[in-house]
């Protein structure tokens, strides 16, 4: 089965200074925390420029804990805080950026949640849903990275001359299986290349 | 088609089926005044949390305890595959072991390690495992990919697992959103005021079926998030419809009856009578809740459910909601009371709704197949 994986890699701030572009789409969108304002702006770029997906996954190696920390630590009293205590939650602010509604999964596995979720795409891609995104996002002090892979059945790699064929070769995928070196091997395709993928063999292990 | 092979629970009913079962039954509602936790915010507290509990006892320990106990009940009716899954649902994991004494953000999630301790305790290596954290629709969200990984063929049985421990991390965000209970909790009630949270762990097998052997069936799992609030449903109820719709698949009847996610908060109780009510115009099916007797158990509150579903159509009687009495007036369905009678009642065909966090919404479908469990 071939299909496409498509990655874009956005870096964001956090908190903003002003209000976001797609501010007017989102209940309270000045109380969303740092992971969920980076899939925010994840989202209003590709509602410029893609179809939104038939299937979510949100899949964010650490989980809320990063805002775990900072509602235990702040007191452990703050509502508007505690809402955002859950790595699911965020779903809710990306559907209201995309105007989507659907269903998500969000899937934990650390160090491999990433990984696990893009299986799991591939594994759902052109047998229960015609694409498939996964979502991830990692927080720093100053904001942080929002990842998407996109999984698509037979859409596009056979047309695009900039897609590469990703060869049953045991060093054709990452060095190993969990996800920073996932996110190291697909960095240079970020944001726009296209990867056409065999089911399964892009994320064996090589040795 | 795929069977629901076995199960097995704790929860503040104690160990075992039969004890949260009995409870429902009985109308005993199961809370229990909990020692004022000190780095919870507010004093002492109503939880229906597990008997066993003793302070200072480390969280992932306790679950991983809880979820075998569950498992060893579940696999007395079990024949455990070749290939097989295990997924893991919760919303917190065992985050209160760390959250409190930890510098900065750990790096890894608080649900993998409960998962792998657990494998390592009970000795399974399955082919695939993960864990699923979709707030209090966990549960759902996992049978969901049990029945995809069964129908795609990747294994041939999953064992579901679901567990939450009411900590106070968890107590002082519940009471940071005015969302408990002081009373008791009332699902549907014109004075429902809010909920009680409960510790539980859960163990659900499903697998490929036989028709010929199945007494319980996974008809469907369907699942949706829509984007309105962080916290509270859309009351239109769009998204929780959509999901009913797609666990029901090609079938076209109502239900026989409904065990609701029925938290007793206002927001919540009023989108699913709207729904219930919308679905079925012509007069909703019957309709009862757990609840009110274990506390809201988070991320494993769908899996009691669906144990409490498969009891009931094992034992063709359902429960009523025995702490609601007056209805609120507004709603229009048909709900099992206190006093309700219930002898007679079908319960061939049930339904279980879950709604959480996020925009999230779920429905399993369950059927009775030909045989009948002994």
């Amino acid at each position: 089965m071939a299909l496409s994986l498509r990655y874009r890699k956005l870096d964001f701030l956090h908190p903003a200074k002003e209000p976001p572009p797609w501010s007017g789409r989102v209940d309270r969108w000045y109380q969303l925390d740092a992971a969920a304002f980076g899939l925010c702006e994840l989202a209003a770029r590709e509602r410029e420029s893609a179809a939104p997906p038939a299937f979510v996954f949100l899949a964010s190696p650490g989980a809320s804990n990063d805002t775990d920390f900072r509602f235990a630590s702040g007191g452990a009293s703050s509502p508007s805080k505690f809402v955002h205590t859950l790595p699911n939650v965020r779903g809710s602010a990306l559907c209201q950026v995309l105007g989507w509604s659907g269903p998500t999964l969000c899937l934990q596995n650390d160090p491999r949640t990433i990984v696990t979720a893009l299986e799991e795409a591939c594994g759902r891609v052109g047998v229960a849903c015609a694409d498939a995104w996964v979502l991830s996002v990692a927080v720093s002090p100053e904001g942080g990275t929002a990842h998407l892979l996109d999984v698509a059945y037979g859409r596009g790699w056979e047309r695009s001359r900039e897609s590469i064929r990703i060869a049953r070769e045991r060093d054709a995928g990452p060095a190993s299986d969990d996800d920073d070196a996932l996110l190291r091997w697909l960095d240079p395709a970020s944001n726009g290349r296209r990867f056409a993928l065999g089911l399964g063999l892009f994320l064996e292990r090589a040795s | 088609m795929i069977e629901i092979q076995g199960y097995g629970c704790t929860s503040a009913a104690g160990e075992g089926v039969q004890r949260f079962f009995g409870g429902l039954e009985g109308g005993v509602d199961h809370s229990r005044a909990v020692p004022a936790e000190p780095r919870a915010v507010g004093g002492p507290f109503l939880a229906c949390t597990w008997p066993t509990r003793e302070a200072g006892e480390p969280v992932l320990e306790k679950l991983v305890a809880e979820l075998l106990r569950a498992w060893n009940e579940a696999r007395e009716r079990v024949s455990l595959a070749a290939e097989y899954g295990v997924l893991f649902a919760s919303s917190k994991g065992c985050l209160e072991d760390r959250v409190w004494t930890e510098a900065a953000p750990a790096a890894r999630d608080t649900l993998t390690p409960v998962l792998e301790a657990f494998m390592s305790r009970a000795g399974l290596s399955p082919r695939r495992a993960l864990a699923v954290s979709n707030a209090c629709a966990s549960s759902h969200a996992a049978l969901f990919l049990a029945s995809h990984w069964i129908a795609s063929g990747l294994v041939p049985q999953v064992i579901v697992l679901a567990a939450d421990y009411i900590g106070p991390f968890v107590l002082s965000g519940f009471r940071a959103l005015k969302a408990l209970s002081d009373t008791r909790v009332r699902p549907f009630a014109k004075d429902r005021d809010g909920l009680r949270l409960g510790d539980a762990a859960a163990c659900v097998v499903v697998g490929a079926g036989d028709p010929g052997r199945s007494g319980l069936l996974l008809h469907g799992v369907g699942l949706d998030t829509e984007g309105f609030a962080a916290t509270r449903p859309q009351s239109s109820g769009e998204s929780l419809a959509r999901a009913i719709r797609a666990s029901a698949g090609a079938l076209q009847s109502p239900p026989d009856l409904i065990v609701a996610h029925a938290t007793a908060t206002p927001a919540n109780d009023a989108t699913e009578d709207n729904v219930f009510r919308r679905l079925y115009p012509d007069g909703t099916p019957a309709i009862t809740a757990t609840k009110w007797s274990i506390g809201h158990t988070l991320g494993a509150s769908g899996l009691m459910d669906v144990i409490a579903a498969c009891e009931t159509m094992r034992r063709g009687k359902p429960f009523p909601i025995a702490t609601t009495s007056d209805i609120d007036p507004a709603f229009r369905g048909r709900y099992l009371r206190a006093g309700t009678p219930v002898d007679g009642a079908a319960t061939d065909d049930l339904l279980v709704t879950s709604l959480g966090f996020g925009g999230v919404h779920a429905a399993a479908r369950l059927t009775r197949g030909r045989a009948s469990w002994h």
